[in-house]
């Protein structure tokens, strides 16, 4: 019984920590942009797409893996920037549910075209080598893979840290959370700062997506699992902040985990429930206001 | 009518309000004056429900108000005007002053029956009070600052008020609106016994129509008199100039 | 006041145009038109929430699905007629909406909007799961009886439904508390400084337009012969969003201007056309960037919009 809560234990934090990585982006994009990108999940879908073509086309050794990694985040990022600088600049000024509609409208088209590019069929990512099988921990049997994972989300936590809190680029983009107008006052470009938040907010789901392309098949629909629960996890953690990405991620990825071995019926709505409740008692999410810790 | 027990308000460790006490007569003109960042408009907001005070209590009329929500205020015969005028942007004048009577009317909760053949008369009047009637077709958010200033306070005699908190009333208004104003408030309060809580920044208007004046300095209350004495008042003159 | 007689004449002559379209239309395109009239119906009650009193609501495919659930279930677990169950229809959603409106009418903006969308869900997520009542992921079919069964007729009923409930919506717009709405929308502060008891009357409108909603989704109950999952979720709660911001926000005949350009492109288009998504996104896309008041907009003179009318 423990071994299982353990093991599942293991796969809510691996979950959890992709969950982070692309709630990371989702949320840099709302508090810097203050714009709800309902086109988040397509391009976490979209980076999974890219890393099986990267993959398959440099026969899905090790090197291949890597490259996924690499080029997936660049093929969405280049994205993100034409959207941002073709489309969202130009109603930038419009009330917020304008652009809320134009990223759902960028979410559809990107749905079509990865069915027209990829075809309706499921694909497989193959896990590198070196991350396939399992370990044992003690007791409990926990695929290498998931070790990865969390591994890579805590270096991202690591290289978001460094970035914002040692780079001026990251103060900046934090200011911009905390205040964008006082930073335009201030003199700082706000517009080229935000492109750069949304590119580096739509890498983050493109390498999330391609993060999680091994672990479960690549299919259409990956967008809508993904974007509701990236709102999710945004908001219970708080707008805007990179600590709230991560206890929300990681709560969430907990309570379904455990809920899967406990009460099986309620695991696919913690999800809702904990949003509701926090919705309820701490509007501004658990960390709202602030970036960093 | 209106009694403060040592309100307080502070804003994360900032505070607006310190200990105010305040009592205002039925049928008096008070008016609230200091320098910008006093706490002028925090007090108005604390009497009239947008805020709850950290401390201390605001009795109206005999009746408790400290948290309760302003609509219910409204509904006890306490109107307000705000510093950045507040009205229906996209309805005309007329539609705004209908709506307040609507309101106070208890009318609004009717879901059948056309809108437009209610208190035609009654709307009329109040616009024609304030001087705006010419422009009663008008969209609120395209009249000028003045009138939509007067507007506003047509909006807020809608509810037959027994006390009105204007903030700023006269602010950005010409002298010959601003002397419009003066009068219907002079006149309001000697025939239908309307008492008036007001801040201002302009001394002369405060002068010819307060009959009491409070000063407000950093939150608290440095002084509290008749407009002569104020003006004679040694603390009052260093607090006005040291904040200039 | 002959003005005023002019759009109430176009209206009725509108009627009566759908009305002949049986004698003239096949079949295909008089189910067409039921959906149009069902989708006009449902875009129209969300614009009650979103566009007149300013609630972004992201649930209300629930209480559209709740309509169409009503009458699936009293048809066949309870063995009660379609037409009971549809009059049933707007009573359960509007339990729903009363119940759900009560928890989240107390936030505003994103919150209140995040907290439809996880309430939404969790119903959503609820009905798949209790296959007894609901017939989980299968749905439930509704058993359509015989004399309902020619297109004629369902035509017929949907028509009749449809311009009742938008007739008795106008009459509420254009009430005093139509009036309150717009008030609230436009200033909500200021409306509780008049005396308007902000929160109860968004209540109020969440509830109408919940019940307006559960009528809409027993009709595409009954067309479809079933109530499923998919009118419950939170793509299906996009969909009146989308049509009454592409129809025209805040007018009355936006949203029914969005469902016709909807309903009559997702008809053609999934006819002939492999990738609908495309579709709808690149005309959304074209509206937000170039027809920012929708396509009510291009017709300014027939528009009828709260606030703009005579005096």
């Amino acid at each position: 019984m423990l071994e299982a809560v353990a093991s599942q234990v293991v796969g809510g934090l691996s979950r959890g920590m992709v969950m982070f990585v692309v709630a990371t982006g989702l949320t840099l994009i709302f508090g810097s942009l203050r714009i709800a990108n309902f086109a988040h999940g397509a391009i976490y879908m979209l980076g999974a797409y890219v890393a099986f073509s990267v993959s398959s086309q440099l026969g899905f050794g090790t090197a291949a893996f890597v490259a996924a990694l690499v080029g997936a985040p660049i093929v969405v990022g280049a994205l993100g920037f034409a959207v941002e600088r073709g489309l969202l600049r130009r109603i930038a000024h419009r009330s917020h549910y304008y652009q809320i509609i134009l990223t759902y409208a960028v979410a559809l088209i990107i749905a079509d075209l990865v069915k027209m590019i990829w075809g309706v069929a499921y694909l497989t990512v193959p896990r590198p080598s070196f991350l396939e099988g399992a370990v044992f921990l003690g007791s409990i049997v926990v695929p290498v893979y998931n070790l990865f994972l969390i591994a890579v989300g805590l270096a991202v936590l690591a290289a978001i840290h460094v970035v914002f809190n040692r780079t001026r680029f990251g103060t900046l983009v934090r200011a911009s959370v905390l205040d964008g107008e006082m930073l335009g006052a201030l003199g700082t470009d706000v517009r080229q700062l935000q492109s750069k938040v949304f590119v580096l907010g739509c890498m983050l789901a493109g390498l999330g997506g391609a993060l999680s392309a091994p672990a479960s098949s690549v299919s259409l629909g990956m967008d809508h699992a993904v974007i509701i629960e990236s709102f999710a996890v945004v908001l219970i953690g708080g707008v805007g902040s990179i600590v709230g990405a991560l206890a929300g991620s990681l709560i969430v990825g907990l309570a379904q985990a455990l809920g899967i071995v406990f009460a099986p019926e309620f695991a696919a709505t913690s999800v809702y429930i904990i949003l509701a409740l926090v919705m309820l008692f701490r509007r501004n999410g658990l960390f709202g206001g602030r970036v960093m810790a | 009518m209106l009694r403060l027990g040592s309100v307080s308000k502070t804003f994360s460790g900032f505070a607006a309000l310190t200990d105010v006490d305040l009592a205002v007569e039925p049928g008096e003109i008070r008016a609230i004056i200091g320098a910008n960042g006093a706490g002028k408009s925090t007090l108005l907001n604390v009497v009239s429900g947008l805020l709850r005070p950290s401390a201390g209590t605001v009795n109206y009329d005999g009746h408790d108000v400290t948290a309760r929500d302003p609509s219910e205020l409204v509904l006890l015969g306490l109107s307000r005007s705000f510093q950045i005028t507040s009205v229906f942007n996209d309805f005309t004048a007329f539609q705004n002053v209908r709506i307040a009577l609507l309101a106070y009317h208890r009318r609004t909760r009717q879901l059948f029956g056309s809108v437009e053949r209610l208190l035609r008369a009654e709307t009329l009047e109040l616009l024609e009070a304030v001087g705006i009637a010419d422009r009663a077709g008008r969209q609120a958010g395209e009249l000028a600052a003045g009138d939509r200033k007067r507007l506003e306070f047509a909006m807020t005699l809608a509810a037959r008020p027994k006390m009105l908190l204007l903030d700023e009333p006269t602010a950005g208004m010409a002298p010959n609106e601003r002397e419009i104003v003066v009068a219907l408030l002079a006149s309001l309060n000697r025939d239908k016994r309307v008492t008036i809580l007001f801040t201002e920044h302009d001394l002369d208007m405060v002068n010819s129509l307060a009959h009491r004046i409070s000063v407000l300095h950093q939150g608290r209350v440095l002084a509290e008199g008749h407009p002569d004495e104020i003006r004679r008042n040694e603390q009052v003159r260093a607090a006005y100039v040291g904040a200039a | 006041m002959t003005r005023p007689y002019a759009p109430i004449l176009a209206c009725i002559a509108g009627v009566a145009l759908l009305a002949a379209m049986p004698l003239i239309l096949p079949a295909t395109y008089l189910y067409l038109l039921v959906g149009l009239f069902v989708m006009a119906l449902f875009a129209s009650s969300y614009n009650l929430v979103f566009g007149m009193t300013g609630l972004l609501s992201f649930c209300h495919a629930t209480f559209y699905g709740a309509g169409a659930y009503t009458v699936a279930i009293a048809a066949s677990r309870l063995g009660l007629p379609v037409l009971l169950g549809l009059v049933l229809a707007p009573l359960c959603a509007g339990v729903l909406a009363a119940a759900i409106g009560w928890i989240s009418v107390r936030t505003k903006g994103i919150q209140f909007a995040m907290l439809t969308l996880a309430l939404g869900q969790l119903v959503y997520t609820v009905v798949v799961r209790q296959y007894r009542l609901t017939g989980g992921d299968d749905g439930l079919p509704i058993a359509v009886p015989d004399w309902l069964s020619p297109v004629t007729t369902l035509y017929y009923l949907a028509l009749c439904v449809c311009v009742l409930c938008l007739a008795g919506l106008w009459r509420v717009l254009h009430s005093p508390f139509g009036e309150a709405l717009a008030a609230i929308r436009q200033n909500a502060e200021r409306a509780r400084f008049i005396g308007i008891n902000v929160v109860a009357y968004q209540r109020a409108a969440f509830v109408i337009a919940g019940m307006l909603a559960g009528v809409a989704g027993g009709l595409r109950g009954i067309e479809q012969q079933a109530a499923y999952p998919a009118l419950l979720t939170w793509t299906q709660s996009a969909e009146p969003l989308l049509m009454t911001l592409a129809g025209g926000l805040t007018t009355f005949f936006g949203p029914i201007i969005g469902a016709a350009l909807f309903v009559v492109l997702n008809f053609f288009v999934t006819a002939s056309f492999e990738y609908p998504l495309l579709v709808f996104g690149v005309v959304m896309l074209l509206i937000v960037l170039f027809l920012p008041g929708g396509v009510a907009s291009l017709f300014s003179r027939v528009r009828l919009v709260r606030g703009a009318s005579e005096t």
